[in-house]
């Protein structure tokens, strides 16, 4: 159950976004994707499900090409969580039932409804399963459209910034919450994430991308101070905590700012 | 399966249940609807009358008033109610703005502007009654060309400058306002009789349907209706925005596509046969959506349901209102229409 990536390009026009982009990764990692604004990620994670269609390049979900694929047939191996996404008026257990449309033709099965079910369990939502999603918290709502991904029965989950509008207590869950999934199921979760930290401490591989190239693929030793000033232009020191690594941005915050107030 | 599951299945199917319940209640009102419809008027029957006529079994007069007169005109109330509902919900969703619908996107006043030019062009009159045959079917043809020259400009731009979703709700005001203005040319040069006739084009009544606008409108619908159920997963993955929907499998931009063409034929079809009737294809969903939420297998059923019991009430109100005058059914829909979007609009849903 591997997912290959094999030299992706893509172009918006004549500008490059992803230049030959290639990985491999093993059923039950998490693979966190790092980079600044603008260097791919999002495009990168599209070309992959071939929401985008990329110019070049090959995706393999256990060996077998998705180019061929029809959007539908894709969707039966990929979950994808956008960035962005609109609410609607459903219940938590529908707006998950959703995930099913790639498998069914119109009528719902039995079977449809025991993944529903099962996935509800595993996201710890049978409470929330009756309600309107229109009344659930935020991060409530994230675990709802993880659920929905993960009733498609994916090989592969992408997901874009899965926790950027989550306060640290559900930042936290819903990684941990992704960890114990990726690794439950045995799927591969390719995870777009700002907060290095977080990508530390929940991520088992980590691709670091700058306009749209590959500035490094590994375990946690590719995080270093070099690669993430080459990444964001920003001097960083590299602490433990709790065995974990952290990574601390230098100076105080402080002594670098212009005054204020400038008194002659 | 644990017991916790077990209740989830119980009570989801409760709500499937509720859901599918809010149908049948609808489907009732629009039955007993049509029959009070077939018996106000000027010249009142009892309900025994009615059924009796519709079994063929009543005396001359109540047998030619039923066949001839109230039942086209309920018949056209629950075809051009359902298509301008579902029109209105598929336009919504795919437009992605609760704005939607054959009347705010212009596809009415091109009709209409359609219509106006035929009188105008062909010099004579397509007032009821005043017309020849082939007047009226080319009339109503070019109400037609009016109303899928707006819709295919609207989709034009939207392939060409890759306009947003949401800002084709402005491209169809626009093309509202130029539509308007064509007519209200035309109409200033045109004579009395031809004025009449185009201003009477602007506000839809049902009497002007016989049989052959009904199969006309039926024959659009049918196809248009089994297409959008077909779809109804596809719609609720849009509900979602477009990338989610993409992700789920659907080919997003063909679905928009046919959906768009698909509602706006509905719509020119019936605004070609009965002139404008507002608010109906914007309000049905919105009450709709109060009751049963976003999921469009009952979303749509129960939007063209709801348009017919809206028109079916209309009309009836229209007749009796101003009794013996009978005040054409889109001056009453947009006078019913207004207020009660307003309403809605101010109270949140949450429908789970």
């Amino acid at each position: 159950m591997t997912l290959e990536i094999e030299g992706i390009r893509f172009s918006y026009g004549r500008t490059p976004v992803l230049r030959q982009v290639s990985l491999r990764a093993e059923p039950g990692q998490l693979v966190a994707i790092l980079g600044e604004n603008g260097s791919g990620k999002s495009t990168l994670l599209r070309a992959i499900h071939r929401l985008l269609v990329p110019q070049g390049g090959t995706v393999l979900v256990e060996g077998r090409a998705v180019d061929r694929m029809s959007p539908r047939q894709i969707a039966r191996l990929m979950g994808y969580l956008p960035q962005k996404s609109s609410e609607a008026s459903f219940s938590v257990f529908d707006a998950v039932l959703l995930g099913r449309a790639p498998h069914l033709q119109w009528g719902v099965s039995d079977r449809d409804r025991e993944v529903v079910l099962r996935v509800l369990a595993l996201l710890g939502l049978e409470a929330q399963a009756l309600r309107s999603v229109l009344e659930l918290s935020g991060g409530e709502v994230q675990k709802v459209f993880i659920a929905r991904a993960l009733a498609q029965e994916p090989k592969v989950l992408l997901l874009d910034e899965p926790i950027n509008h989550l306060d640290v207590k559900n930042q936290i869950d819903v990684m941990g919450l992704l960890r114990r999934v990726t690794a439950e199921l045995s799927i591969v979760s390719l995870v777009v994430l700002h907060d290095i930290n977080n990508a530390l401490r929940f991520a088992d591989r980590f691709l670091l991308i700058k306009s749209g190239e590959i500035v490094a693929f590994g375990g946690q030793e590719v995080v270093t101070p070099a690669n993430v000033r080459t990444l964001y232009n920003l001097d960083v020191t590299v602490a433990r905590v709790d065995g974990i690594p952290v990574v601390v941005p230098r100076g105080n915050g402080k002594a670098d700012a212009p005054p204020a107030i400038r008194i002659e | 399966m644990s017991g916790n599951a077990a209740g989830i299945a119980t009570g989801y199917g409760a709500l499937l249940g509720h859901k599918a319940a809010v149908a049948g209640v609808l489907l009732a009102a629009v039955v007993l609807l049509a029959l009070a419809a077939l018996a106000v008027g000027s010249y009142p029957l009892s309900p025994g009358d009615v059924l009796a006529a519709l079994a063929g079994r009543a005396d001359g007069v109540t047998a030619h008033i039923i066949g001839n007169i109230r039942l086209p005109r309920a018949v056209a109330a629950v075809v051009a109610g359902a298509s301008l509902g579902i029109a209105g919900a598929v336009m919504q969703n795919v437009i992605r703005n609760p704005l939607a619908s054959p009347f705010t996107l212009g596809v009415s006043q091109g009709a209409a502007f359609g219509a106006a030019l035929a009188i105008v062009s062909l010099g004579g009159s397509a007032a009821k009654g005043l017309a020849t045959t082939m007047q009226a079917w080319l009339t109503a043809l070019s109400a037609f060309a009016g109303a899928l020259a707006t819709v295919a400009a609207i989709l034009m731009l939207s392939a060409l400058r890759r306009l947003a979703p949401a800002t084709l709700i402005l491209a169809g005001v626009a093309m509202s306002a130029l539509f308007g203005a064509a007519t209200m040319f035309l109409q200033y040069f045109s004579t009395d009789s031809q004025l009449a006739a185009t201003v009477f084009w602007t506000f839809g009544d049902l009497g002007r349907a016989g049989w052959r606008d009904i199969l006309l409108m039926t024959a659009a619908l049918a196809p248009a209706l089994a297409y959008f159920l077909w779809n109804s997963w596809g719609y609720n993955a849009l509900e979602w925005g477009d990338e989610t929907a993409g992700g789920l499998g659907v080919s997003v931009g063909r679905l928009r596509l046919g959906s768009l063409a698909a509602s706006a034929l509905v719509a020119a079809v019936t605004v070609a046969c009965l002139g404008v009737i507002g608010f109906v294809g914007l309000v049905a969903p919105h009450i709709m959506r109060f009751f049963v939420g976003d999921d469009h297998r009952f979303l749509l059923p129960c939007s063209a349901l709801c348009g017919s019991m809206l028109l079916l009430a209309a009309d009836i109100l229209s007749r009796l209102l101003l009794a013996p005058v009978v005040v054409p059914v889109g001056i009453v829909t947009t006078f019913a229409g207004a207020p009660l979007l307003l309403y809605l609009l101010m109270k949140g849903r949450k429908v789970p």
